[in-house]
């Protein structure tokens, strides 16, 4: 299984532990990822509010390029990998957004074919890997641990494209297959606000706050997630978003938790570089780590 | 001693009582068992038993057998109320072989089981009813149901579109139709429509075709301008009396040239034109419209010269020639028929729109209702399907407001239900025809029907503004240089949060469906009710939405309540399939629970007469008595109550009957 | 939603309404009309940025510029530089607030202040402009 990987701005800065994490579970997994030669940046929510037809070209970049390699595009961040499936639909839909993007590859002497399927870790972990192949990996499983499975947005709206809009279920699974359970989490696929935390914040909080109260509420002792800006907001400001209660709650990408039922090193797994140590939890659950 | 209703003479009665359990219904309250054990002993009780579901087949049987093996010769049934089950048990009467109303059913479900908790307190009470219905049922006399015949003819008043389809309908099945119409020709109000919701169907299209069946149909006996002026009789039987108007011309002899409206000395119109909604003015000779059925015209009386001063060149008759088709000498005439059923299908009026002084209909011009803008986008009205102001400009801003004399409890407080759809329909056509900007100003949009909310979404997609927000009023003042010279909507646009001034060419006014001016006399010459809104009344909303309480008659259409063509055309179909039953059965069973005046002890003295609600009670010049048509008797006893003589009796509840179980309620120890 | 039909178009982009919105998709899941909604919120949010239909300082229109910004002179975001520069430009006293923060960040490696960038960066800027000319041509 080879696939281009297209890591996206956050994984080289914020998200750092979802790239070192994701690394390490597909070398484990032996899927091999070939990072995607010159990529530029998708342009996220914020380029679309800015020019909304200049980041289908910025999409489209990207997508002539791994056309190019033949092989399917591994997206992890949310954000990515729904500009990158948008941009192929829209071109597709609208005609005229076709040519524009169409006109812009060529000045740059791409080829103008963009329909590349671009996949995001779960869909390739469930479908491609296999549950039964990930249990076989797992050397140190999350007994005890109770998780709850935050998806975020992106990768299930507007387009679900490998799991149920309303109530996915695939990192349910996979964490599940790690020998952790998850919690009833309604709040699922709340939006956490994105940058709205910086822009408007007393706006952001509250959207904070509601996903980490839900997660309290139902007794889990952490969160897993899959988009890097999902993770900094639940776990930069979770200080600000409890009041009374304390949410010292260890936020970790879907990847790291695998990390740790394979029984990789932590560092391997890009946890000390969250801001609540997760150590203590797995103490207290009795999980052995390596 | 009662006769056991076999022709033997006076024989000891002997009764049979039987208790159900009804499941637990009685059960669980009233004490069957202990019940039926009473029962036993009451005088005159035979049989006393107790059944889990008298009414099944084995619970009938069970009565039966008994009335055979036991010769019994009275019934009690302890079960549910007579509204559910008194037929079936006068059924096992039947078949046991004795007359099925020397049967008395006692309720002790409704009216005991379901309305007590004590146990004890309810079988008490059940005690007692049974035992009062014992010493009642002994006194009932043999009855026989009145079989009357049916005449096969049906009359139906009114030519709309749903007259139309009612006479077709019953006309096709070989029967004979009257079909009355008041206007010159048939088509009703859909004759004034352009296109039809949601398909956009030509009105005249569809309907002139229907039209012209009823015209040709051999079945179908077509009285235009003809009103009926009488009716009475019953149900199978009925006496009408048509009044024909005179049209001055001899329907069998026009051919409906219309050389004699050329030739008329009226060299324009100067009358308005009632079919055009007064848009344009005809002559005092005139044919209705196009396409009317019958294709013959009219002379208005109380426009024509001749009529005011006899002295005209009566330049028609000379076009006229050898048809001789007109007499100014005809009169109005009586036609006397018989039928055995009546459809009331007399439609609807439109609201009055000069009553909602806030929306200027009638002091400015170019504010228009619905109906008038109908014929103005018609290709036959009075602009040749041009939509135009009345000075003749192209309006290039239409405003349409929805719910006018609907919805509000100062004028009508339902919703008419057309409006909505017609409104979309009007918005869809002028902006098709004319590329103005159309507004339509509504409080809901209702589009229940099939198709109709795809219109709707085709609607928003043809870029026709929506507001919604009830208008509050148009008027001409304006706040802004751009409003001057012409109409301002002023509503408030809750989508938006906001009170919004929409200038506009021409306001039109979707006014909503009223029943005819005069419903109430049109019900009272049939003998039928309206509800308090003024729409003739059916039997039950629900489970007999085209029947009345007056058996052979029913309704059909608006006159019924507002609805659109499908729905009057479906009610047209369902009042015809009605009457059609009533007619095949060929002879209709009536109720024997009549009153009945003991001629030896009536006085004469008139005060049942008018009592009665059914109009049953005559009074015969000759003997001087009252008398009691047993087939209008509904049996409901008011003329028995008023006679002060006690000389009206009632079957089933004459006085002894009555007393007798009085009599057995107060006998306790 | 009607508003924007309507065409009221000060009330509209003078809402507050089409800053909030996060783009989430959540509505259109739901409308029973599938109006593409969110695509209308960014094409009010483009227009709004456009016409400078905002308060002074506000952050939202000024992280767009800076993103873009960016983009254009490096072909990716360096996340640690945007944040700065969009507090410096917005509301320069909140840096202190975001101190712990920002020693979080350090800490755990997750701040990176060298400038993240493609090789072939004039791609990008003859990609951008190869849009602007077809646009152009488009509108006429």
């Amino acid at each position: 299984m080879k696939y281009t990987y297209y890591p996206g701005c956050s994984l080289k800065g914020t998200g750092r532990a979802y790239e070192e994490s994701l690394l390490a579970v597909f070398r484990a997994l032996d899927v091999e990822l070939q990072e995607l030669e010159d990529w530029n940046c998708c342009g996220a929510t914020t380029y679309m509010s800015y020019d909304e037809l200049k980041s289908y070209a910025l999409a489209g970049r990207n997508l002539a390029m791994a056309k190019q390699t033949g092989n399917d595009l591994l997206a992890p961040c949310a954000a990515c990998y729904l500009v990158l499936n948008k941009a192929q639909f829209y071109v597709k839909e609208y005609p005229w957004i076709g040519d524009v993007v169409s006109n812009a590859l060529q000045a740059i002497h791409l080829p103008n074919d963009i329909q590349v399927k671009v996949r995001h870790p779960l869909d390739i972990l469930l479908n491609d890997v296999g549950l039964d192949a990930i249990r076989a990996h797992v050397t140190h499983p999350l007994k005890g641990l109770k998780v709850a499975p935050y998806y975020g947005c992106q990768i299930v709206r507007p387009y679900a494209l490998f799991d149920n809009q309303r109530n996915p279920t695939s990192m349910d699974r996979l964490i599940e297959a790690c020998g952790a359970t998850c919690v009833y989490y309604p709040v699922k696929t709340h939006c956490c606000g994105g940058s709205q935390k910086g822009t408007l914040p007393e706006v952001g909080i509250d959207l904070i706050r509601r996903l980490l109260t839900e997660a309290a509420r139902n007794q889990a002792d952490a969160i897993a997630t899959l988009c890097p800006l999902c993770q900094f907001n639940l776990e930069a400001f979770e200080g600000e978003a409890g009041d009374s209660r304390k949410f010292n709650m260890p936020v970790l990408y879907f990847t790291q938790l695998m990390a740790i039922a394979f029984g990789m090193p932590l560092a391997e797994a890009g946890l000390q570089r969250s801001f609540v140590d997760v150590k203590p939890l797995l103490a207290e659950r009795e999980i052995a780590y390596a | 001693m009662p006769d056991d209703g076999q022709g033997n003479g006076a024989a000891a009665p002997k009764i049979g009582v039987y208790v159900c359990y009804c499941g637990t219904n009685i059960a669980a309250t009233v004490d069957v068992h202990e019940l039926t054990e009473y029962a036993k002993g009451l005088p005159d009780v035979a049989v006393a038993r107790e059944y889990k579901y008298l009414c099944s087949d084995p619970g009938q049987e069970l009565i039966r057998q008994d009335i055979c093996d036991h010769g019994l010769n009275r019934i009690v049934v302890a079960s549910c109320s007579p509204l559910m089950h008194e037929p079936t048990f006068r059924g096992a009467l039947f078949r046991a072989g004795i007359n099925p109303f020397f049967l008395q059913m006692v309720n002790i479900r409704e009216h005991v089981s379901w309305v007590h908790t004590s146990r004890a307190a309810a079988t008490a009470k059940a005690k007692d009813l049974v035992r009062a219905a014992a010493r009642r049922v002994r006194l009932h006399q043999p009855l026989e149901k009145r079989k009357v015949e049916i005449n096969p003819q049906v009359l139906i008043v009114g030519g709309g579109i749903t007259g139309i389809h009612a006479a077709l309908t019953i006309a096709n099945s070989g029967k004979h139709v009257y079909l009355v119409e008041r206007q010159p020709t048939i088509g009703g109000h859909m004759a004034y429509f352009d296109k039809t919701f949601p398909t956009l169907d030509c009105a005249a299209c569809i309907l002139t075709p229907k039209m012209t069946a009823v015209g040709a149909h051999p079945n179908i006996t077509l009285w235009t301008y003809s009103e009926v002026a009488a009716i009475e009789g019953y149900v199978g039987n009925y006496k009408v009396k048509v009044r024909r108007k005179p049209r001055y011309v001899y329907e069998d002899l026009c051919i409906g040239c219309q050389e004699c409206v050329e030739a008329c000395i009226y060299k324009e119109g100067r009358w308005a034109d009632e079919f055009n909604q007064g848009l344009s003015k005809r002559k005092p000779i005139y044919l209705p419209f196009p396409q009317a059925v019958p294709q013959k015209v009219l002379i208005d009386h109380d426009a024509c010269i001749e009529f005011k001063s006899g002295k005209c060149k009566k330049t028609c008759v000379e076009a006229c020639g050898e048809r001789m088709a007109i007499d100014f000498k005809m009169q109005e005439s009586i036609e006397e028929v018989e039928v055995g059923a009546v459809i009331l299908a007399t439609g609807f009026k439109t609201f009055d729109a000069r009553r909602n002084a806030y929306y200027g209909y009638g002091t400015y011009p170019n504010v228009y209702t619905s109906l008038e803008i109908e014929r103005l986008i018609n290709a036959s009205g009075p602009t040749g399907g041009e939509l135009m102001l009345r000075n003749g400009a192209k309006p290039r801003m239409v405003g349409i407001v929805h719910c006018v004399g609907s919805r509000d409890h100062n004028t009508n407080r339902w919703c008419s239900k057309v409006c909505c759809m017609y409104s979309l329909k009007l918005a869809h056509l002028i902006r098709e025809r004319t590329g103005a900007e159309v507004y339509n100003f509504y409080i809901d949009m209702r589009t229940p029907g099939k198709g109709y909310e795809e219109f709707y979404d085709r609607l928003l997609d043809e870029g026709v503004h929506f507001v919604r927000g009830r208008v509050a009023e148009v008027t001409d003042w304006p706040v802004h240089p751009s409003e001057e010279g012409k109409l301002i909507i002023r509503a408030e646009d809750t989508l938006a949060g906001f009170v919004r001034r929409v200038a506009v060419d021409m306001v039109i006014l979707s006014v909503g469906l009223e029943p005819q001016s005069d419903a109430h006399e049109v019900r009272r010459l049939f003998n039928i009710s309206c509800s308090e809104e003024g729409w003739f009344l059916e039997r039950h909303p629900k489970l007999a939405p085209v029947s009345t309480f007056t058996d052979g008659v029913y309704i059909a259409g608006a006159c019924q309540g507002p609805k659109d063509i499908p729905d009057s055309v479906a009610q047209a179909g369902a009042a015809a399939a009605e009457a059609l039953a009533l007619i095949d059965a060929k002879y209709v069973e009536l109720e024997p629970y009549t009153a009945h005046v003991l001629e030896e002890a009536c006085s004469g003295c008139k005060t049942c007469v008018p009592v009665c609600p059914y109009q049953a009670i005559s009074f015969i010049e000759e003997t001087k008595k009252a008398q009691v048509n047993e087939v209008l008797c509904k049996g409901c006893g008011t003329c028995a109550a008023t006679c002060p003589s006690g000389s009206i009796s009632q079957n089933l509840f004459e006085d002894q009957e009555i007393f007798a179980e009085v009599e057995g309620l107060l006998a306790y120890a | 939603m009607h508003l924007s039909r309507e065409g009221f178009k000060e009330e509209v982009l003078s809402s507050y309404t089409i800053w909030l919105c996060t783009c989430c998709y959540a509505c259109m899941v739901e409308c029973p009309k599938k109006i593409n909604i969110t695509h209308l919120m960014y094409a009010l949010k483009t227009r709004a940025i456009q016409e400078h239909f905002y308060p002074k300082h506000f952050a939202i229109p000024v992280l767009a510029e800076e993103f873009s910004r960016m983009i254009r002179g490096s072909g990716r975001i360096t996340e640690s530089r945007l944040m700065v520069m969009v507090l410096l430009k917005t509301a320069f006293w909140k840096l202190l607030g975001f101190g712990h923060l920002g020693l979080n960040l350090l800490r755990t490696g997750r701040m990176r202040f060298e400038r993240e960038k493609i090789t072939r960066r004039d791609e990008i800027t003859t990609l951008l402009d190869s849009v602007e000319v077809t646009r152009k041509a488009l509108a006429r």
